[in-house]
C-alpha cells in the first residue's frame, strides 16, 4: 500500500496548499460460457491511486497504478500540471460535510456461492434460452461477473472515507432466425443479492424481445404517437444528462443557464437524484469529492429546480455542492441514480388507448446521433406498430426524431413501470402525442 | 520492463495443468489529456497505466488475469492462481524464449514526454483562435490535446519475447455556433501514431477553420426532412460507413460464433462489384498503424472485400484456432485490464475512378453527407446507424441548401450491394473504437462514395 501520511506530509513541504488521494480498489471475477463450456475466466483485483493538489489556487491531476511509484515524481508532476492552467476557476479540497446518511446494504451472499455452481447457473441460464423456443439460433453471449468495488479518500484537510459494494451480474444475448430474418435479445440483470439472479426470468426476457421483433420491417414515414418503454426512455434521459449538469452550465454548454425556478416541462413531470435509493447498485453515502449525498428534485412539476454540482461548479453558481461530484480523470458531475418519476397507468393502458402508434423499445446509437445543448436527437429504433390498442407487428430501421425538451412538455401520459439500470438512470415508459418517423 | 527469465519461469509455470499456450503482456504507458474552454486551460491530467496482464489458453477456452506488480513473486503468483483453475496433465511444451524486434512503421520524434504542458499548449491556442475569430456566431470553443506514450512486452509460450513503442498523439476541438438562440456544434480531430512533428506540419488553422465553418452553417441550416434517399458520402470520416456496416461483422470477435451476418461467406459476393475494402494496420505513422499488434505479431494488410468478394476476416490467435483461419495482426486491447482480439487498424474503400464533381452531377434527388458523426451497429443483424453533422441536400445534380439532425441507417449486408460510384479522392478520418477489448485509436477511411436508396431520419416536416 502507498504511504498517503507520507504524500500528504512531503506535498505540504514542498508548497502544494491542499492534496487528496482518491483511491479505488476492485476485485472482479467473470465467467462466460459458449455451447455449454466455459470459454472464458477472469480473476483480478486492482488498486488505482487519483491524486489531485492544489498549487498556487490551481487544480491538477495524477492517475497512477504502481503503488511504488516515488512520491516526488508524484509532487512534480503535480505541479507540472497545475503550472499549465489558466482558467480562473476556484477550487476546493473538502474538509467533510456535517454528518454522512447510512445506507441500508443487504448480505449479497457472493462469496457463500462456489464457482462452481456459478458456472452450474450459467449453463442454467443458456440452457433454458436455448430451449424456450426452436427459433433461438445461437447463444452468443453467457457470462456471470461479481464484483467489489471500494472507494477511500483521504486528504490534507483530515477528511478519511471509506465506501465499499459487492454487486453481480448475468449477461445473456440470444439471436433468433426466421428464414431470412435475424433478431437479437440481450438482457442484462444485476444485482447486490446473489438470490436475485434468476436464470428463468433473464432468459425469458432475452428470448421473448429476440423473438417477438423477428420479421421486422419499416413503416412508412410520417408523425405517430410514440410511447418509447421505460428501458429506452432511461437511454433517453442519460442521453441528456448534461443537460442538468453544473459543469455543462459553467461551460454554456446547456439551454437551461439562467432557467432556475421556470417551467421548462410538462405539469406532471418530476425529474428526481436519489443516491440513497435502497435497491440500486449505483447508490452511495458521499460523493467522489466527499461530500453527503441527498435526494433532491432537479424537476419538480415542470419546474427547473436545481442543477447537479460538484464544488467547483457550485462555487462557480454561488450555491452548495449538491454532492453530485463524480470522478472522470479530472472531477465532472454526474446523476447517482437519475430518474424521471412513474405516473399512474401501466404501459398495458397505455397501448390499450393508442389507436395507431409505435411502441419503442430500443433506441440505438445515441452516442452521435443527439445534440445534448439543443436538446434534438435522431435515434435509429426498434419496437412494434400499435394498431386499435394492440401490437399488430414488429418495427425495425426506423429513426424516430425530436427535441428533449418540446417532448417532455408534449406528453400524452407517463407510465408507472420505472425502470432504474445498472448506470443509475431511470424512467418509466412515456406516451408522446407525436413524433417525426422515418421509415419507408 | 520484465526480465526474459522471470517471463521464461511465469510461462513455464503457466502450462502445468494442460495449458496448450500462454501468453505474457505488460505496459507502462502515460497519458497526458489537456483541455482548453473559451481559450483558457480549465484541466490538466496525467494518467499512469502500469500492469502485467497473463492468460492461458486450453483450445479455445482463456483463463487471464492481471497485477500492478512487476516484482517475479508476484508475476509467478499470477501464474500459479491461473493454471490452478485448469485442472489437466502438463502436456510437455517446454518454454525457450527469444528476443524479437519488432517492424519499423510508426515512429515518434518529437516524443511526448520532451515537450512542457506550456509548448503543448501553443498548438491550442492556435486552433482556439483561428475557430474564436471565424465568426461572431461562435459561442464557445473547447480544444482537447491528448498524447500517450505506451511501452509494451509481449511474451508467449511459442517462444517470443518482444517489446515496442507506441505513441498516440491528438487534437481535437469542437465549435459551438449560436444564432437566434438556437445552439449547433462540429468537431474533428487531428491524430497519429507519431509524436508532436505532426502538429508541426499541420495547418491547424484550415483544420480550425472548417470547424467554425460546419457550426456557422449548421445552425443557419433547415432541419433534414426524414425519408428514402440517394446519399453521397463523402471522403475521409465517411469511411465511418464501412467501419459500422460492415468491418465490426467481419471481425472474429462475432464471427467465431457464428453470430455475424458474414459467416460462411468467404468466397461469396458481398458487395457491389465496384467495391474493395481494406484493413492496412502498416500504413506509416497513421493513427491506427502499429508496429506489432497486442500479440506480437506484424501487422499487416488485409484486402476485405475485393471487387465484391469477401476475402478474408480479421483473426486474432485465439479465434484462429476455433475459425481455422490464419491470424491477421489484427489483435488489440485497450490495455493490459482488457483481453485482446480481433479489431480493425486503418480500414478503407480503396479509391475508384469518378470524380467527385461527377459524382454530385450524376445525383438528381438526394443527400449529401459532408461530415459524419459516430455510429454503431448489432453485427448479428447487421442493423447499423449513424449520424451527419454537416449534410446538404442534392437537387438537380447540385449542392444546395444545408440540412442538420440527419442520421442514417440500414443494415450491413444491403448497403455494401447498394455502392453504385466511389470516387478518386481517398482520405482518412481518426476515431475512438469501442467494442470487447476496449476502446482503440482506428482510422476509417474512404472517397467519396454514393449509397442508392439509404433510410434517412429527419426531424423536419415534409
Amino acid at each position: 500500500m502507498m504511504n498517503f501520511k507520507e504524500l500528504i506530509k512531503k506535498a505540504k513541504q514542498e508548497n502544494i496548499e491542499d492534496i487528496e488521494i482518491y483511491n479505488s480498489g476492485s476485485k472482479t471475477l467473470s465467467i462466460s460460457l459458449f455451447k455449454g463450456e466455459v470459454d472464458e475466466s477472469k480473476i483480478f483485483s486492482s488498486n488505482v491511486y487519483s491524486v489531485r493538489a492544489i498549487h498556487n489556487g490551481k487544480m491538477a491531476y495524477l492517475t497512477f497504478e504502481d503503488e511504488n511509484t516515488d512520491v516526488d515524481k508524484v509532487i512534480k508532476q503535480l505541479k507540472e500540471n497545475a503550472s499549465v492552467l489558466t482558467a480562473g476557476e476556484e477550487v476546493e479540497i473538502f474538509a467533510g460535510s456535517e454528518s454522512y446518511p447510512t445506507l441500508e446494504r443487504p448480505e449479497g451472499g457472493f462469496d457463500k456461492v462456489s464457482i462452481a455452481d456459478k458456472i452450474a447457473i450459467l449453463k442454467e441460464t443458456e440452457k433454458l434460452a436455448s430451449e424456450m423456443d426452436s427459433r433461438i439460433a445461437l447463444i452468443n453471449h453467457c457470462s456471470y461477473s461479481e464484483s467489489t468495488a471500494s472507494v477511500h479518500i483521504i486528504n490534507s484537510k483530515g477528511l478519511d472515507l471509506y465506501r465499499k459494494e459487492t454487486y453481480g451480474y448475468i449477461v445473456l444475448g440470444v439471436v433468433a432466425r426466421e428464414g431470412e430474418s435475424n433478431q437479437v435479445g440481450f438482457e442484462v440483470k444485476i444485482a447486490l443479492k446473489y438470490d436475485e439472479l434468476d436464470p428463468n426470468k433473464i432468459a425469458k426476457k432475452a428470448v421473448d424481445k429476440a423473438i417477438s421483433m423477428l420479421g421486422a420491417a419499416p413503416v412508412d414515414s410520417k408523425v405517430y404517437p410514440v410511447i418509447i418503454e421505460n428501458e429506452a426512455m432511461a437511454d433517453l434521459l442519460d442521453g441528456f444528462q448534461s443537460m442538468f449538469s453544473g459543469e455543462a452550465a459553467m461551460k454554456k454548454l446547456t439551454s437551461l443557464v439562467g432557467k432556475e425556478n421556470q417551467k421548462i416541462m410538462q405539469d406532471n413531470v418530476n425529474i428526481i437524484d436519489d443516491p440513497l435509493m435502497a435497491d440500486s447498485v449505483n447508490s452511495q453515502p458521499f460523493d467522489d469529492e466527499g461530500v453527503a449525498c441527498y435526494k433532491k428534485n432537479v424537476v419538480e412539476n415542470g419546474v427547473f429546480k436545481t442543477f447537479l454540482h460538484n464544488l467547483k461548479t457550485a462555487k462557480k453558481f454561488g450555491v452548495k455542492s449538491t454532492g453530485n461530484g463524480a470522478k472522470a480523470g479530472s472531477m465532472g458531475v454526474s446523476g447517482v441514480n437519475l430518474y424521471i418519476d412513474k405516473g399512474i397507468k401501466t404501459k398495458e393502458e397505455l397501448i390499450a388507448e393508442t389507436e395507431e402508434g409505435l411502441l419503442i423499445t430500443d433506441l440505438s446509437g445515441l452516442h452521435a446521433g443527439l445534440n445534448p445543448i439543443s436538446g434534438d436527437f435522431s435515434a435509429q429504433s426498434s419496437g412494434y406498430y400499435i394498431k386499435n390498442g394492440k401490437i399488430e407487428k414488429p418495427v425495425t430501421l426506423i429513426v424516430v426524431s425530436g427535441n428533449f425538451l418540446k417532448m417532455m412538455n408534449d406528453i400524452n401520459e407517463i407510465g408507472s413501470d420505472l425502470f432504474i439500470g445498472s448506470n443509475g438512470v431511470g424512467a418509466p415508459s412515456i406516451k408522446f402525442n407525436g413524433l417525426p418517423v422515418s421509415g419507408k | 520492463m520484465i526480465k526474459l527469465e522471470i517471463c521464461q519461469e511465469a510461462l513455464q509455470e503457466c502450462l502445468k495443468t494442460g495449458g496448450d499456450f500462454a501468453e505474457i503482456f505488460a505496459e507502462n504507458t502515460t497519458k497526458n489529456v489537456i483541455e482548453m474552454t473559451s481559450g483558457k486551460v480549465n484541466n490538466a491530467s496525467t494518467i499512469n497505466n502500469y500492469g502485467v496482464a497473463i492468460r492461458i489458453l486450453k483450445g479455445y477456452q482463456q483463463v487471464s488475469g492481471y497485477t500492478n506488480d512487476f516484482s517475479r513473486e508476484s508475476i509467478i503468483k499470477l501464474a500459479k492462481d491461473l493454471s490452478s483453475s485448469l485442472n489437466g496433465e502438463d502436456l510437455g511444451i517446454k518454454v525457450e524464449l527469444k528476443e524479437e524486434k519488432p517492424n519499423k512503421i510508426v515512429n515518434s520524434i518529437r516524443k511526448p514526454s520532451s515537450l512542457s504542458n506550456e509548448e503543448k499548449v501553443v498548438y491550442m491556442q492556435k486552433v482556439y483562435s483561428a475557430i474564436k475569430d471565424y465568426s461572431s456566431e461562435i459561442a464557445q470553443v473547447m480544444c482537447y490535446l491528448t498524447d500517450e506514450e505506451q511501452h509494451v512486452l509481449v511474451a508467449n509460450s511459442q517462444g517470443k519475447y518482444i517489446e515496442d513503442d507506441r505513441s498516440h498523439l491528438r487534437i481535437s476541438a469542437n465549435a459551438v455556433a449560436s444564432f437566434n438562440g438556437e445552439m449547433q456544434t462540429a468537431s474533428d480531430s487531428i491524430g497519429a501514431n507519431c509524436g508532436y512533428e505532426l502538429l508541426d506540419h499541420a495547418d491547424l488553422e484550415g483544420f480550425a477553420k472548417e470547424i467554425a465553418s460546419a457550426a456557422v452553417t449548421m445552425v443557419h441550416a433547415d432541419e433534414m426532412v426524414g425519408g428514402v434517399y440517394d446519399v453521397v458520402i463523402h471522403n475521409a470520416f465517411g469511411g465511418v460507413l464501412l467501419h459500422e456496416a460492415c468491418v465490426h461483422g467481419l471481425e472474429a470477435t462475432s464471427v467465431a460464433k457464428g453470430a455475424s451476418v458474414f459467416c460462411g461467406k468467404l468466397g461469396q459476393k458481398i458487395a457491389s462489384d465496384i467495391v474493395t475494402a481494406i484493413d492496412d494496420g502498416t500504413r506509416e505513422n497513421q493513427w491506427g498503424s502499429l508496429n506489432m499488434d497486442d500479440e506480437g505479431n506484424p501487422t499487416q494488410k488485409n484486402v476485405l472485400i475485393e471487387n465484391g468478394i469477401l476475402k478474408s476476416y480479421l483473426v486474432d490467435y485465439r479465434n484462429s484456432r476455433k475459425m481455422n483461419h490464419p491470424i491477421t495482426g489484427s489483435s488489440r486491447r485497450q490495455n493490459y485490464r482488457f483481453s485482446p482480439t480481433s479489431r480493425m487498424t486503418n480500414t478503407f474503400f480503396a479509391p475508384g475512378n469518378d470524380k467527385f464533381e461527377d459524382i454530385i452531377k450524376n445525383t438528381k434527388f438526394g443527400l449529401f453527407a459532408k461530415k459524419m458523426g459516430g455510429g454503431s451497429v448489432n453485427p448479428a443483424t447487421g442493423e447499423f446507424n449513424f449520424a451527419v453533422s454537416e449534410g446538404y441536400m442534392i437537387e438537380d445534380g447540385k449542392i444546395t441548401k444545408p440540412v442538420r439532425g440527419a442520421t442514417l441507417v440500414g443494415s450491413g449486408a444491403q448497403v455494401l450491394m447498394n455502392v453504385d460510384m466511389i470516387g478518386d479522392n481517398l482520405d482518412f478520418g481518426h476515431g475512438m473504437c469501442g467494442s470487447a477489448s476496449g476502446s482503440i485509436p482506428t482510422d476509417v477511411g474512404q472517397p467519396t462514395i454514393r449509397v442508392k436508396n439509404m433510410v434517412v431520419g429527419g426531424r423536419g416536416a415534409k
